[in-house]
C-alpha cells in the first residue's frame, strides 16, 4: 500500500499545476478561440459565427495599422537590440577594468516596469518640457525633436524606449556566449596571423549564431506582448499611430465592446508568438534530450 | 567452471530492453557468499544497466535476481538490504560525513545513541575518525571515496555494489583504494558486486569476472580462466595488455602434430587437442592466439619450443619488462622480454613461442576451440 | 545556453585578442563605453533630479541641471496626498496593495515550481516530456489570448477584483517559469545522490527536502526575484483584473501620470515613478547577479 502512494506521489505532486496549466493556460486558448467564432459583444455570447469576427478584424484600417507598426517597431526593435547588445558586449569584453561597474549599469532598465520606461521616456522624449527644451536652454535654439507627437514618428520613439529598456540584457547574452568562446580558439586564429577586427568578424561573430538565434525569438515575442510601454508612452497615439496588436486587442475587448473581434485578434496574436515560439523550443528540447 | 558452494546472488536470465533496444540480453550469472563479482567490459556494455537493475533502480524485462534463494525483484531499492558505492560518491553535500553515514539509519529511525556508535566503528574501520564533521566539499577524492564506503558499509548488507569507484581518483590514489578495497573485502567477508572499465582492477579484485559486450555475457569465470582460457576473441583481446597477438593461420598435418602456416612462416603445434585437428582435416583456417609474455627470447637452444627469425619493428621498455613489436609483412608479434635484451630496431632475431600456452578461436564465431 | 548564472570575468575572449598597454584605441573605447553608461543611467537621473524640483523649476527648462531649491514635497504628494482616479490618497495604499498581492504570489509559485523540477527531473513519469513542453510553451503565451476567461472565471469563484484573484494569475502564469528555473537546476543535480537516499530508505519528500533542498538556495533565490520582478512589475492583469482596493502600484501610478485633470505635477509623476521602480531596483542592486541568472534561464531555456 505504502509502496503504491510512494509511486503515484510524484504524479499527484504536479497534478495541481499541470491541471491549473491546463485548464488556465489551454482551457483559456480553446475558449477564446471559441469566442473569436462568435458573437460575442461586451459578454461573451455564444452564437457561433464561423470566421466573420476574422473576416471584420481584417477589413479594420485600426488592426492592419497596428500590425504595421508591429513590423516597424519590432523590426528595428530587434536589429538594434542585437546590434547594440553584440557591440556592447565586444567591447566589455576587452579586459575592461570597470566592467563590474558598468555591467550592471546597462542591465538595469531591464528591473524595472515598463511603466516606468514610459513615464521617464514620455516626459524626455516631449518637446514641450524635456530634451528639445533643456536644448534650447542650453542655448541651441533650433534644435526641433517632436517625435512622440507625430503621427508618422511616433512608432520609432517606442523603439527607443524599449530599446533603452532590452538593450542591456541582449548584451549580457552575448557576454555569456563570447566567454564561453574557447580561448584556444583564438590564439590559434592569431597565430594563423588574423587581425582582432578579422578574428571577430570571421570567427567569433559566427559562433554566436546560438545566442542572435535566442535574442530574436526572445526579443520577438516581447514585441508581440508589447502592451504597456505604448500605454505609459503614448497611449497608442498621436491618433492611432503607435496602436499595436496587444493594445488593440484590449480596446476592442474592454473599451469598445466588441469581445469577438478582441478574441480573434487574440487568436492571430498567439499564432504569431507560436510560430516563433513552439520550432524553436522544440528544437532546444531535442537537442537538450540528446546531450 | 561451477565452483561447488552455493550460489548466494543469483542473476537468473535477466533481460534488459529501453525503447525496443536490448541493454542487456538474457544473463546469467551466480556468486557465492563472500564472492567479489567484477563486471567489466567497454562503455556501453550494459554492466551499470545490470549494477542498476541488482540496486532496484531499473526494472527487469524479464528475469529474476535472487539474494540467498528470495526474490528480490520489485523491492523497493531500500528494502534489499543491499548498499552501493556511487562512482560520483554521491555524498548528500549539506550533510557532514557523519551525518551521511547516518542518514540511513536515521530514515530507518535508528536511535541517536546507537546510530552514533555505529558511525564511530565504521569510521574506526576506515579511519575517517577526524572528518567526522567536515562536509563533503571539505575533502580530497580519496576521503570522499572513504565516506561513501563508510556509508555502505555502516547499513550492513547482504552485498555491496560498487559502480565505477575509482574513475574519479588519479592513477596512484586508484591503485592505493584498489588495495585497500581488496582488503575490506577480505575482512568483511561481504558479497560484492563491482562494475569497471578497467580489465587490471577486474583482475587484481576479483574472485570472478564476468565479461560483457552489448548486452550479452561473454564469459564468467575466476581471473585466471578469463585469462588464461578466454571463451572467445572479444574476452582475448579485452583482457590483458597488451592485447593478445592475434592472426589467422592456415593449419597442415605433420609427422608430430599440426603446423600453422602464415605469411613466410610454419610453426609447429606438437600434440594438438583433437578439435584442432578436425578443423585441419576440413581444411578450415582459424584464429591463433598468442600473449606476449608466451614469446621469449632464445637464451640457449636447449628448448623444444618452436622459434621464428623476427625482425623488430619498435621496442617500448616500461621499465620492468621491454615490449618488442616485430613485423612481417601481414605478420605482426608483440613480445615481452626481459627488460636488459640488447636489441635494436632493424634487428632480426630469434624468439620462441610457448605453444602450450597457444589459443586458437572460430575464424568466424570467433569462439574458442582449445 | 547552459546555466551559465553568472558571467565570468576571469576570461575574456577579447582577452587573447586585445594588446596590453594604454593607447588611443583602449581610450575611445573607454569613452564609448562610459557614453553607454550615460545614455542608461540619463532617464533614471533625469526623474530622481526633477523629483526634487519644484515645479516652476520644471517647467523653466533644464532637465538635466541640478534642483536650485530642494524639496521633497513631491515625494510626500506622491506617496500620501496625489490625486489617483478619483481619490487623493497617493500610492501609499497601492503600494501596500503590491506587496499584499507580491509576496503569497512569488511565495506559492516558487513553492510549486520547485515541486514540479523536481518531479520532472528526478521522478519522471511516461509523457513527463509533454508535460514540461506545456509548462515551459505556457511562459510564452500573449496574456491577451486569457483575459476574457480569466475575468469570467474570476467572477465566478467570486474573487474578481480582489488581491486573492490577482494573486491565483500570478501563480498560474508564473508557473512556468519557475518550473523551468528548477527543473533545470535540479536536472544538473547528480541523480546519483537521489538514488543513494533512496537506497538509505528515504522517501518522495523526506528525498526532497532533505537532500535537493538545502542546495537549492540559489536557484531559490533566481526563482524569488524573478517573480518578484515580473509580479511587481506586471501591468496588464492589474490593470484588468484589480479593483478599488486590490489595484497594484504600476496601475496606480499610469493613472497618476495620466490623468488629464488638473496641472500636470510632472515632479510628483517622478517621485511616484521612482516609488514603483524602488522594489525591484534594490532587489537588483542587492542581488543583481541572480536577477541576470534568471534572465538567462527565462530567455532561454537552460
Amino acid at each position: 500500500m505504502k509502496e503504491t502512494l510512494q509511486s503515484w506521489l510524484p504524479r499527484l505532486v504536479l497534478a495541481p499545476s499541470f491541471l491549473l496549466i491546463l485548464f488556465f493556460v489551454y482551457g483559456f486558448i480553446l475558449y477564446t478561440g471559441y469566442l473569436s467564432m462568435s458573437d460575442s459583444r461586451m459578454l461573451p455570447s455564444y452564437g457561433f459565427v464561423g470566421l466573420d469576427n476574422y473576416e471584420k478584424l481584417w477589413k479594420l484600417r485600426h488592426w492592419t495599422g497596428s500590425l504595421k507598426n508591429l513590423a516597424v517597431f519590432g523590426t528595428l526593435y530587434i536589429a538594434i537590440c542585437s546590434v547594440l547588445g553584440l557591440l556592447l558586449a565586444i567591447f566589455l569584453d576587452q579586459k575592461i577594468r570597470i566592467e563590474g561597474m558598468l555591467r550592471p549599469i546597462y542591465l538595469y532598465p531591464m528591473a524595472l516596469s515598463f511603466i516606468v520606461t514610459g513615464t521617464a521616456w514620455k516626459w524626455f522624449l516631449d518637446p514641450g518640457i524635456g530634451l528639445e527644451q533643456t536644448m534650447h536652454q542650453w542655448g541651441w535654439e533650433s534644435f526641433h525633436f517632436d517625435w512622440i507627437k507625430s503621427r508618422t514618428h511616433a512608432i520609432y520613439t517606442v523603439v527607443m524606449a524599449a530599446v533603452w529598456q532590452s538593450s542591456g540584457f541582449v548584451m549580457a547574452m552575448f557576454l555569456a556566449g563570447l566567454r564561453g568562446v574557447d580561448p584556444d580558439i583564438i590564439r590559434a586564429a592569431e597565430i594563423d596571423g588574423a587581425s582582432r577586427a578579422r578574428i571577430y568578424w570571421r570567427i567569433i561573430i559566427p559562433m554566436m549564431r546560438p545566442v542572435f538565434l535566442s535574442a530574436f525569438v526572445v526579443l520577438a515575442h516581447l514585441a508581440i506582448k508589447s502592451y504597456d510601454l505604448v500605454v505609459a508612452l503614448t497611449g497608442g497615439g498621436p491618433g492611432k499611430a503607435t496602436e499595436l496588436p496587444a493594445t488593440f486587442m484590449y480596446s476592442y475587448t474592454f473599451t469598445r465592446n466588441l469581445m469577438g473581434i478582441g478574441a480573434s485578434s487574440a487568436i492571430i496574436m498567439l499564432i504569431m508568438i507560436f510560430s516563433i515560439i513552439v520550432p524553436y523550443l522544440y528544437a532546444e528540447l531535442k537537442t537538450d534530450r540528446a546531450s | 567452471m561451477n565452483t561447488s558452494a552455493v550460489p548466494f546472488l543469483e542473476i537468473d536470465k535477466l533481460s534488459k530492453s529501453f525503447g525496443g533496444v536490448d541493454a542487456l540480453k538474457d544473463v546469467s550469472i551466480a556468486v557465492e557468499e563472500g564472492g567479489f563479482l567484477v563486471l567489466v567490459g567497454p562503455s556501453g556494455c550494459g554492466k551499470s544497466t545490470l549494477l542498476n537493475m541488482i540496486a532496484g533502480f531499473e526494472p527487469a524485462s524479464s528475469g529474476d535476481i535472487r539474494i540467498a534463494g528470495k526474490s528480490i525483484a520489485g523491492l523497493h531499492p531500500s528494502r534489499r538490504n543491499i548498499a552501493m558505492v556511487f562512482q560520483s560518491y554521491a555524498l548528500y553535500p549539506n550533510m557532514t560525513v557523519a551525518g551521511n553515514i547516518g542518514f540511513g539509519m536515521e530514515t530507518r529511525g535508528v536511535p541517536k545513541a546507537r546510530r552514533l556508535e555505529r558511525i564511530a566503528e565504521v569510521a574506526s574501520i576506515l579511519q575517517i575518525e577526524p572528518l567526522l564533521n567536515r562536509k563533503p566539499a571539505q575533502l580530497s577524492g580519496g576521503q570522499r571515496q572513504r565516506v561513501a564506503m563508510g556509508r555502505a558499509l555502516v547499513r550492513d548488507p547482504l552485498a555491496f555494489l560498487f559502480d565505477e569507484p575509482l574513475s574519479n581518483l588519479d592513477a596512484r590514489l586508484r591503485v592505493d583504494m584498489r588495495a585497500e578495497i581488496k582488503k575490506l573485502h577480505a575482512r568483511l567477508g561481504t558479497t560484492i558486486v563491482y562494475v569497471t572499465h578497467d580489465q587490471i582492477e577486474a583482475m587484481t579484485l576479483a574472485t570472478k569476472i564476468a565479461v560483457l559486450k552489448q548486452g550479452c555475457l561473454q564469459q564468467v569465470g575466476t581471473p585466471d580462466e578469463i585469462y588464461s582460457r578466454p571463451a572467445n576473441t572479444f574476452v582475448a583481446d579485452f583482457m590483458g595488455s597488451p592485447a593478445m597477438n592475434r592472426l589467422t593461420v592456415s593449419l597442415e598435418e605433420s609427422a608430430a602434430g599440426l603446423n600453422l602456416l602464415f605469411g613466410r612462416f610454419r610453426l609447429p603445434l606438437a600434440a594438438p587437442a583433437s578439435a584442432l585437428l578436425d578443423r585441419c582435416r576440413s581444411g578450415k583456417a582459424v584464429e591463433f592466439g598468442i600473449r606476449s609474455e608466451d614469446i621469449a627470447q632464445v637464451e640457449n637452444s636447449g628448448t623444444d619450443r618452436p622459434s621464428l627469425d623476427l625482425t623488430v619493428e619498435l621496442i617500448e621498455p616500461t621499465g620492468s619488462d621491454t615490449f618488442l613489436e616485430t613485423r612481417d609483412e601481414a605478420v605482426h608479434f608483440t613480445a615481452r622480454v626481459a627488460n636488459q635484451c640488447r636489441v635494436r630496431v632493424g634487428d632480426t632475431v630469434p624468439l620462441e613461442f610457448d605453444m602450450s600456452k597457444a589459443h586458437f578461436f572460430d575464424s568466424e564465431s570467433g569462439q574458442r576451440i582449445c | 545556453m547552459r546555466q551559465s548564472d553568472t558571467l565570468p570575468e576571469a576570461r575574456s575572449s577579447g582577452a587573447a585578442v586585445v594588446q596590453r598597454g594604454f593607447n588611443w584605441q583602449r581610450i575611445v573605447l573607454y569613452i564609448i563605453l562610459l557614453l553607454f553608461a550615460v545614455y542608461y543611467l540619463l532617464p533614471l537621473y533625469v526623474m530622481l533630479v526633477n523629483s526634487f524640483k519644484p515645479l516652476a523649476e520644471i517647467r523653466g527648462g533644464d532637465m538635466l541641471a541640478l534642483p536650485g531649491t530642494w524639496t521633497t514635497a513631491p515625494w510626500a504628494s506622491a506617496w500620501s496626498t496625489a490625486q489617483i482616479g478619483v481619490q487623493a490618497t497617493g500610492l501609499k495604499p497601492y503600494f501596500i496593495n503590491s506587496i499584499l498581492m507580491v509576496v503569497p504570489a512569488v511565495l506559492i509559485s516558487t513553492v510549486l515550481g520547485a515541486l514540479n523540477g523536481y518531479v520532472l527531473t528526478k521522478w519522471r513519469f511516461r509523457g513527463h516530456g509533454v508535460v514540461f513542453g506545456l509548462l515551459l510553451l505556457s511562459c510564452f503565451i500573449p496574456f491577451q489570448i486569457v483575459l476574457i476567461p480569466m475575468a469570467r472565471m474570476l467572477g465566478l469563484l467570486g474573487l474578481a477584483g480582489t488581491t486573492w484573484g490577482l494573486v491565483i494569475v500570478h501563480v498560474v502564469y508564473g508557473l512556468g517559469f519557475t518550473t523551468l528555473f528548477f527543473r533545470n537546476y535540479y536536472e544538473a543535480f547528480p541523480t546519483e545522490l537521489v538514488r543513494a537516499a533512496q537506497m538509505d530508505g528515504a522517501g518522495f519528500f523526506r528525498i526532497f527536502f532533505r537532500i535537493l533542498l538545502p542546495s537549492s538556495g540559489p536557484i531559490i533565490v533566481v526563482s524569488v526575484i524573478w517573480q518578484f520582478t515580473n509580479i511587481w512589475n506586471d501591468f496588464l492583469f492589474g490593470a484588468s483584473f484589480a479593483d478599488v482596493d486590490s489595484v497594484p502600484m504600476t496601475v496606480a501610478l499610469n493613472n497618476l501620470v495620466s490623468s488629464s485633470t488638473g496641472v500636470k505635477e510632472y515632479n510628483v509623476h517622478f517621485a511616484g515613478a521612482v516609488l514603483a521602480a524602488l522594489p525591484t531596483l534594490i532587489v537588483y542592486v542587492v542581488s543583481g547577479r541572480y536577477f541576470v541568472r534568471g534572465l538567462m534561464a527565462g530567455a532561454v531555456k537552460g
